[in-house]
């Protein structure tokens, strides 16, 4: 009981689709994560690979219709989401668990002053009046960095980076115990990412907030995460921590993805790009979801659906190249 | 004194009818003098109506059924204010700047003419002179009036006040006609008036029974021209208004006596089915002009009267005598020929109207029934043939409104069968009063309502005036109404009358079509209602019933 | 802001001379005078000669236009050739009804159709949409003037709920102004759902959600705000539409109002009256129009902000 209270989101077995008129979408297939106080797990996966959906999940912000979400098990702090009310629900959302989104300049509603925004959420969650809940949004402004008094300005007035510490700020009002952020700084320059990463980290230690960071960028990850879970077709198909995905690379998408990244050192090493695309979520293949892309595909990987197996430690992947004994792949090889 | 026709055939109708009312009474509750009308009474006036279209159901024949009662039944309780829905609405609370339905049934009930026209006896009755001579042939006249009549403002009525108000008439809108028709009207004293006109007219004291010719107090219009028109002797007093949307007068003890009720209202409620929910809801007590498609619901509604009366208006077709095509006489003739005026009425007027047989009012002094043209294609053909020996015939008709484009297309097909064209133009009506008064139409349909007095005439006639349609220049006609207008001998000035009906028939300036029906839908017994043929009701003596 | 409200009060000006003019020559285009109509059916030519030459008719258009618009300088906007009353005053006395209609319409038409339109467009698809959008439909489908004798024959004449007509009774306003109300409903039940689907797309409302802002909360305060931008600019044209007259309506329901006072004079070829009456819905058009624009301002923060930018740039040019 004890490891239970510990736990921030115990989530098994998460299935959802949308179901359309023409096709059914296959977004999310069986996924399971479990997240510890203070953890912070990094998401990764390419475009379309159901980081989003899984997040949005959390907080049963999928659109039904057309989404349809089946779950064995989600418990946020040990409430089960699944039960939940909405009115329930609305009451974990922004103060359990909060989310920050990928695009800073439209995340932000136009007509409200951005102490509005933070203040509404303390507002509803924190039962404080206007006067209150008015003063700590401002507060919060200025843990993020921004002047109190520019709490009065509308969304049009802030640069792209000051909206991502005013939605950073708006999440972070009510001390959630989780806090997603969705791609956080994609949208924004270089040198301004480093800054709101920065922030982002130093905020979540002081207050042992667990995150989930979903990105595509595995700098990031390194940067930030504890823990790394890899997504390919709304699976995930490798998970362990930062150390064990990094340096022991065991799918041969990971590995692609190391592959494609730019390395300072060798500068006049080629990138290797994956080869293809993602698959079709509409039309999923019978095997391996990679398998098409995949350079160590056998005729079983296009048969047979790999499930996760353990490699030691809290490492995991699912590939059946591994059936056969002394497999490995290249990356592996020369790291390690 | 006049020929009327019409009156014969009005008793025999009455006469049928009352037969019909106790066919109907099976109980044999018989009404006895105007008490309350059996729902059968309503519905068969409007049957004999549509089955004998020659004959007239004047007043006096619903009076005997009784509808239109002309006063109210002893120990009946009334309603203290009364509402008018009009079709039309007021522009002015000025006698001399509007002349029309809806104005002078409130110069009717607030002022006083000189001289009064019983429509009953067609006889002329005192009114604010108790009397008036001519001793030269109806070119001087000596008027004297009644003694301590006061207006609305507590003035007395003296002969200054009617020279004032003659002498008004200057450049007004609607009685600058009758001020170029006199010298001069001065005070002899203070209760005699003097009036001395330009030619002889022996049908002026006629015209001093006109709306027109209403007299107002000069002290009032000195003090307040804006309000002070509004000031006169009548047993209505106007008391608030605004343009365009209500005009209320209030009761007033004048030398009449007093009203049924106490105040009378005229809403404008311009659209025809508004106006007659407006009735049947008791919004309103009276409706004027009901359109005619919907008389049935007022004969059906058992809380409602519906009052028929002989419309004096005249529905006629004008051809344009200065100009081709319609110059050629024989072309006129054609198209007077080629038409069926029976259909026409049936399907224009839905059969609720008279047919015309002569280019005259039915009411006018003088009348001549000159059997109107019957339908015959063979001799149309001929005198088309004489206008156009080669065919390729065409005549333009102008149109305004609903029923005169119906009488049209009706004329426009049956004319079809001689191989006459036609061709409708529509047009509003303004644009159809300004065309056709300038002369720039060939034919138009149109209409007129004709007063009692032969000269009445003289208007449609005369060369120069705006609404001789037919721009018709006759000076045998012009010397017959001079000649009649100051002949003394009965029998001489009828036959002046009928010669210049004849030589109209001949040459066709006109067809007459025929005198539409004037319908009132009243509250159930409802009554007091001076009807004129000329639809200038006089509602002074207006009651409803309350409750 | 007040530099671009005096520019657009100043605009007003040659608006208010174009329209007068063309007022003014389409009137005199049109054929036919006021003299015919108002004569008597005795009158002769000379008595009709005798009413233009005292109403000033005899005169070229040109001369009446220059004179009318002289008058206009000094605010006389001249007298009704039909009723001799000023036509500044005769205007007044039929536009607190008009407003009144207008307004009550309006009132109606946003209260259905807002709702409406909201229900519809969080219901996108489904079957309540479909039937929301037809209900709406058939407001505009009615012709105004048939829906006005349908609700007087309900209403008044069977239940005996409001009056048939007038505007004696403060209850006359119901019938007329759901007539009109009930027009506009379509367009504006349509847009408010276009509206409403942009902005629910808008991933402004997912971060409201994710904060835990109930759903109605979200759509109501949210998404509405930021869909009222066009919904104002209908309402505000649709405002400016019904201030100018609704003249079947009026017809109808025997409502006192300007529409039936233009056409009334357009029939009766009143051209003061005709003209002064155009020129005071166009003035009055423009007000409504501006205060529109001033309320975007009011609505949506960065609108306002482009209004104080313009004036910025203008003093530095």
């Amino acid at each position: 009981m004890a490891e239970q209270k510990d736990m921030v989101l115990e989530m098994e077995n998460l299935n959802v689709k949308f179901v359309l008129e023409e096709e059914t979408v296959e977004a999310v297939n069986g996924i399971s994560l479990h997240m510890r106080t203070g953890e912070t797990l990094g998401l990764v996966g390419e475009t379309g690979a159901g980081k989003t959906t899984t997040a949005l999940s959390i907080l049963k912000l999928i659109d039904s219709p057309p989404g349809v979400l089946e779950c064995d098990r989600m418990e946020v702090c040990g409430q089960d989401v699944l039960k939940m009310t909405t009115s329930e629900l609305e009451h974990i959302r922004g103060s359990l668990v909060s989310m920050i989104f990928q695009d800073p300049m439209t995340s932000l509603n136009p007509v409200f002053t951005v102490g509005q925004q933070i203040a509404e959420s303390l507002e509803r969650h924190e039962n404080l009046n206007k006067n209150d809940a008015w003063k700590k949004a401002e507060d919060m402004l200025e843990l993020v960095g921004i002047p109190r008094e520019r709490a009065i300005e509308y969304p049009h007035q802030f640069s792209g980076g000051m909206k991502q510490r005013v939605i950073i700020a708006i999440a972070l009002a009510c001390s959630p115990r989780l806090l997603i952020a969705d791609e956080p700084t994609t949208a924004l320059d270089v040198t301004i990412q480093a800054q709101i990463l920065h922030l982002m980290k130093e905020l979540k230690e002081k207050r042992n907030t667990s995150v989930i960071m979903i990105t595509h960028d595995l700098g990031i990850v390194a940067e930030t995460c504890d823990r790394v879970a890899v997504m390919y077709a709304g699976r995930i198909i490798e998970t362990g921590n930062l150390d064990e995905v990094f340096n022991h690379t065991k799918h041969p998408y990971t590995e692609g993805l190391f592959n494609s990244l730019p390395n300072i050192k060798k500068r006049k090493h080629k990138l290797q790009p994956i080869h293809g695309l993602m698959p079709d979520p509409t039309n999923l293949p019978k095997g391996c979801a990679f398998a098409p892309r995949c350079n160590y595909a056998t005729e079983a990987c296009k048969e047979r659906r790999p499930e996760l197996m353990g490699f030691g430690g809290t490492h995991q992947a699912a590939c059946l190249a591994y059936e056969q004994a002394g497999f490995h792949i290249e990356r592996g090889k020369t790291n390690g | 004194m006049k020929k009327r026709t019409y009156r014969m055939a009005a008793f025999l109708l009455a006469a049928a009818m009352t037969a019909g009312t106790l066919a109907g009474c099976s109980s044999g509750d018989k009404s006895s003098e105007g008490g309350q009308t059996t729902q059968a009474a309503g519905s068969q006036a409007a049957e004999g109506q549509a089955g004998s279209q020659a004959a007239a159901s004047g007043g006096e024949s619903q009076a005997a059924a009784g509808i239109n009662a002309k006063t109210p039944p002893e120990g009946m309780a009334l309603k203290d204010d009364i509402v008018i829905g009009m079709k039309s609405k007021h522009t002015t609370i000025d006698q001399m700047e509007a002349s029309n339905t809806q104005h002078n049934y409130m110069w009717r009930m607030v002022l006083d003419t000189l001289v009064h026209f019983n429509n009953e006896t067609s006889e002329l009755e005192p009114q604010l002179a108790t009397e008036w001579s001519t001793d030269d042939g109806g070119k001087t006249y000596i008027f004297k009036l009644r003694e301590g009549v006061k207006f609305h403002n507590g003035e007395t009525l003296k002969a200054s006040d009617v020279a004032f108000t003659f002498n008004r008439m200057e450049g007004t809108t609607s009685c600058n006609g009758l001020f170029l028709k006199f010298e001069s009207v001065e005070a002899v004293d203070d209760l005699t008036v003097k009036m001395v006109l330009t030619d002889p007219n022996l049908d002026w004291p006629y015209m001093m029974t006109l709306p027109t010719s209403c007299i107002l107090n000069e002290k009032a219009v000195t003090d307040d021209p804006q309000e002070g028109p509004g000031v006169g002797t009548g047993p209505w007093q106007i008391d608030t208004y605004e343009f365009g949307n209500y005009t209320t007068l209030k009761a007033f003890e004048s030398w009449r006596g007093l009203p049924n009720a106490k105040t009378f209202t005229f809403r404008y409620i311009p659209e025809d089915s508004a106006r007659l929910i407006a009735l049947q809801n008791g919004e309103v007590d009276i409706c004027a002009e009901p359109a005619t498609i919907e008389l049935g619901r007022i004969e059906e509604d058992p809380k409602l009267d519906l009052i028929v009366y002989d419309g004096g208006s005249l529905t006629y077709m004008a051809f344009n005598t200065q100009k081709a095509p319609a110059d050629n006489e024989e072309l006129r003739k054609a198209v007077a020929y080629g038409i069926d005026l029976d259909s026409i009425i049936a399907v224009a007027a839905e059969g609720r109207g008279k047919k015309a047989t002569s280019f005259w009012g039915w009411s006018e002094y003088g009348f001549h029934d000159m059997g109107g043209y019957t339908r015959d294609l063979d001799k149309a053909k001929e005198h088309l043939a004489k206008a156009y020996p080669n065919g390729g015939a065409t005549l333009d008709i102008s149109v305004s409104g609903a029923e005169r484009k119906t009488i049209a297309e009706m004329m426009q097909s049956q004319l079809k069968e001689i191989g006459l064209t036609i061709n409708i133009v529509e047009l509003d009506s303004a644009g159809i009063s300004t065309t056709t008064t300038n002369g720039e139409h060939q034919s138009c349909i149109y209409g007129m309502g004709f007063n009692i007095f032969g000269d009445d005439a003289r208007r449609i006639l005369q060369p120069g005036s705006a609404v001789n349609k037919a721009h018709y220049d006759s000076p045998l006609v012009m010397e017959l109404l001079d000649k009649a207008v100051a002949e003394t001998d009965e029998t001489a000035r009828k036959d002046y009358y009928k010669q210049i009906q004849e030589d109209v028939y001949e040459h066709a300036p006109y067809i007459p079509l025929y005198y539409a029906d004037g319908f009132i839908g009243v509250k159930k017994g409802t009554g007091g209602i001076d009807i004129y043929p000329t639809s200038h009701h006089d509602y002074s003596n207006i009651f409803v019933p309350a409750n | 802001m007040h530099r671009y409200i005096i520019k657009r009060l100043l605009l007003m000006i040659p608006v208010i001379i174009g329209v007068s003019f063309l007022v003014f020559f389409i009137m005199d285009l049109a054929p036919g005078d006021a003299v015919d109509l108002m004569a008597p059916e005795g009158a002769t030519a000379e008595d009709l000669m005798a009413i233009r030459h005292d109403l000033g008719l005899d005169q070229p258009v040109v001369i009446r236009y220059i004179r009318y618009m002289g008058g206009m300088l000094h605010g006389d906007m001249g007298i009704s050739y039909v009723s001799k009353t000023d036509v500044f005053d005769t205007y007044m006395q039929k536009l607190p009804a008009t407003i009144k209609l207008s307004f009550a319409s309006i009132l109606v038409s946003v209260l259905l159709s807002v709702p409406l339109g909201i229900y519809s467009a969080t219901r996108q698809g489904t079957i309540q949409d479909n039937i929301s959008m037809v209900l709406a439909m058939i407001g505009l489908s009615m012709p105004n003037f048939w829906l006005g004798l349908l609700l007087i024959i309900a209403f008044s004449l069977h239940i005996h709920l409001f009056p048939s007509g007038g505007d004696q009774t403060l209850s006359a306003i119901v019938l007329p102004a759901l007539t009109i109300g009930t027009g506009l409903m379509a367009t504006l039940t349509r847009t408010t759902r276009s509206s409403m689907l942009d902005v629910l797309k808008q991933e402004y409302l997912r971060t409201a959600r994710a904060k835990g802002i109930p759903e109605k909360t979200v759509v109501m305060s949210h998404a509405l705000r930021n869909a009222l931008i066009p919904i104002i600019t209908i309402i505000g044209t649709q405002l400016a539409g019904v201030l100018g007259g609704s003249v079947l309506t009026e017809t109808v329901f025997a409502w006192p109002g300007v529409g039936r006072l233009i056409v009334d004079s357009l029939n009766m070829r009143d051209t003061p009256l005709v003209t002064g009456s155009i020129i005071m819905t166009t003035i009055l058009l423009s007000i409504v129009l501006l205060l529109v624009d001033l309320l975007y301002a009011v609505v949506d923060p960065r609108i306002k902000a482009q209004y104080i930018i313009k004036r910025g740039r203008k003093k530095r040019g």
